[in-house]
């Protein structure tokens, strides 16, 4: 009996998961995927301080929105209507040894202003998974720069479980802090992150700035 | 009767001899240009060895573009969002940093592939000296001398470089510049394509380097000494200071020398000059 009690609640905690993962990312808006690889091989000449390279491969898409009265107001008088954009690269961000050494972008970041969307990041699993991590980490911290300069929130950046303390780690790195917020307390930030884990079971907010 | 009979045999034979001792010697130069022309593909294809030129040249053009949007994010930053200031300043310095650290090791390489051709041409040398050079009857051809082993570029070669679609600021301050091709964007060879101020301190050397073509790659390839361009000696003598070579290199040309003599009468120094292509860039990007 007790043992047929457990199974089902934990049959629900991961529906229930799965339903909030999902929900979240329904309700996004758009959303950059980052997916980190070692390039090999590259520039391996005798004393390279550009090797172990690895690549952030960056792409967005945004998904049909729904339509609000005033952009039905404002497709009457002519504008045109929002439209889906299927999984677009972005841009290469290259990074070694703890510092991002070059960027290759080939498109604008053409995701409609004032919409919201979310950051998944996608590390392989190579023999080079800390270098990764750390390239990530700093791919993430110039695409949220990109989206709050074009006025896009970011609700959360996802990732996995496995990676999620290196990552936080690399955000520390970056100079974000983590954040426990207290009911009522009021924290001075410039840029807040919240980053959550997929399976889902990890969160952390993190704070740039005092 | 018989004296003139004689006579011409003598001239018959006089003008085989000549016919032949002509004929060894144009071996000899023959000989010395194969061997010439093998060294000198040998050398080409050590130049962009991995096609660390091509990725180099590569990563100088990556570097170049993460300033350029870091700069654009901190002005943007400045002007309308203050809060996100630090943030952008950061990033800002880390990818000055990294502009540094690319063209350092642009630096490194180049001296790299300037020592190996340098070693190259001084096995070379060695070897000739132990060499007893070449004897057969009428002419004599001492061992082939290295005499300048130059590195440098083909002349009208353009970079395997394009500038970035995703920036049409940094586009449009190229082509103002006259660093890029205005039909194909391709960035121009031998160029320090600095950045405006306040990152105009910062050095962006491009090399001439082909690109690859429909998959295909340039292979190291012979090619006319008149397109070749020097950009400095590096063998077989030594003392020079490789730390100033401006750019790349993407072709060596190498002078030879030997002397040829056909008994004690005729002497001459036979000079063989030999140009080459190093491969070109690959179609992997890195």
């Amino acid at each position: 009996m007790f043992r047929f009690t457990a199974f089902v609640v934990l049959i629900l905690c991961f529906s229930f998961a799965l339903c909030t993962a999902r929900a979240m990312a329904a309700t996004a808006d758009w959303v950059i995927t980052i997916n980190t690889k070692v390039v090999e091989p590259c520039l391996n000449y005798p004393n390279s301080k550009l090797n172990p390279l690895i690549r952030s491969s960056i792409y967005f898409e945004q998904n049909v929105l729904e339509t609000s009265e005033i952009d039905k107001e404002l497709q009457k008088r002519g504008a045109e209507p929002d439209i889906a954009i299927p999984q677009t690269l972005y841009e290469y961000l290259y990074s070694s040894h703890l510092r991002t050494v070059g960027m290759r972008r080939y498109k604008q970041l053409d995701v409609k202003p004032g919409t919201t969307g979310i950051i998944k990041v996608a590390i392989s699993n190579s023999s080079y998974r800390q270098e990764e991590i750390n390239a990530a980490g700093g791919a993430v911290v110039r695409i949220y720069l990109d989206l709050y300069l074009n006025k896009m929130p970011l609700r959360s950046i996802v990732v996995q479980k496995d990676a999620f303390d290196a990552f936080i780690q690399e955000l520390q790195r970056h100079g974000f802090r983590t954040v426990t917020r207290m009911p009522g307390q009021l924290t001075q930030s410039v840029a807040s992150l919240s980053i959550r884990s997929e399976p889902a079971g990890r969160q952390q907010l993190m704070n740039y700035g005092m | 009767m018989l004296a003139v009979v004689v006579l011409v045999a003598i001239i018959i034979v006089a003008v085989l001899g000549i016919g032949i001792v002509v004929s060894m010697m144009m071996m000899s130069q023959k000989r010395t240009q194969s061997d010439i022309e093998t060294l000198s593909l040998q050398m080409a294809t050590g130049i962009n060895k991995d096609d660390w030129v091509g990725q180099m040249n590569s990563m100088t053009e990556y570097s170049r573009e993460l300033v350029f949007s870091s700069r654009s994010a901190l002005n943007e930053a400045i002007a309308h969002h203050q809060r996100m200031r630090p943030l952008a300043l950061q990033l800002m310095d880390e990818a000055r940093q990294s502009a540094e650290l690319i063209e350092s090791e642009r630096r490194e390489l180049t001296v790299l592939i300037m020592k190996d051709l340098q070693k190259q041409s001084n096995d070379v040398a060695d070897a000739a000296s132990s060499k007893p050079g070449m004897r057969l009857p009428g002419v004599s051809a001492d061992a082939t001398q290295l005499k300048n082993v130059d590195a440098g570029y083909i002349d009208g070669v353009l970079t395997n470089l394009t500038s970035a679609e995703g920036l049409p600021d940094l586009r449009e301050y190229d082509q103002q510049e006259k660093y890029i091709t205005q039909k194909s964007f391709v960035y121009l060879p031998n160029i320090n394509a600095k950045l405006p101020a306040p990152d105009d301190d910062l050095n962006f050397s491009f090399c001439s380097l082909p690109a690859a073509a429909k998959n295909t790659v340039a292979p190291a390839r012979l090619t006319s000494n008149s397109v070749f361009k020097k950009l400095m000696t590096a063998g077989p003598e030594a003392g020079n200071d490789f730390t100033k070579c401006k750019f790349l290199p993407s072709a060596v040309q190498i002078v030879s020398s030997t002397k040829v003599s056909s008994g004690n009468q005729l002497s001459a120094p036979m000079s063989v000059s030999i140009t080459a292509a190093s491969p070109g860039a690959t179609t992997r990007l890195p």
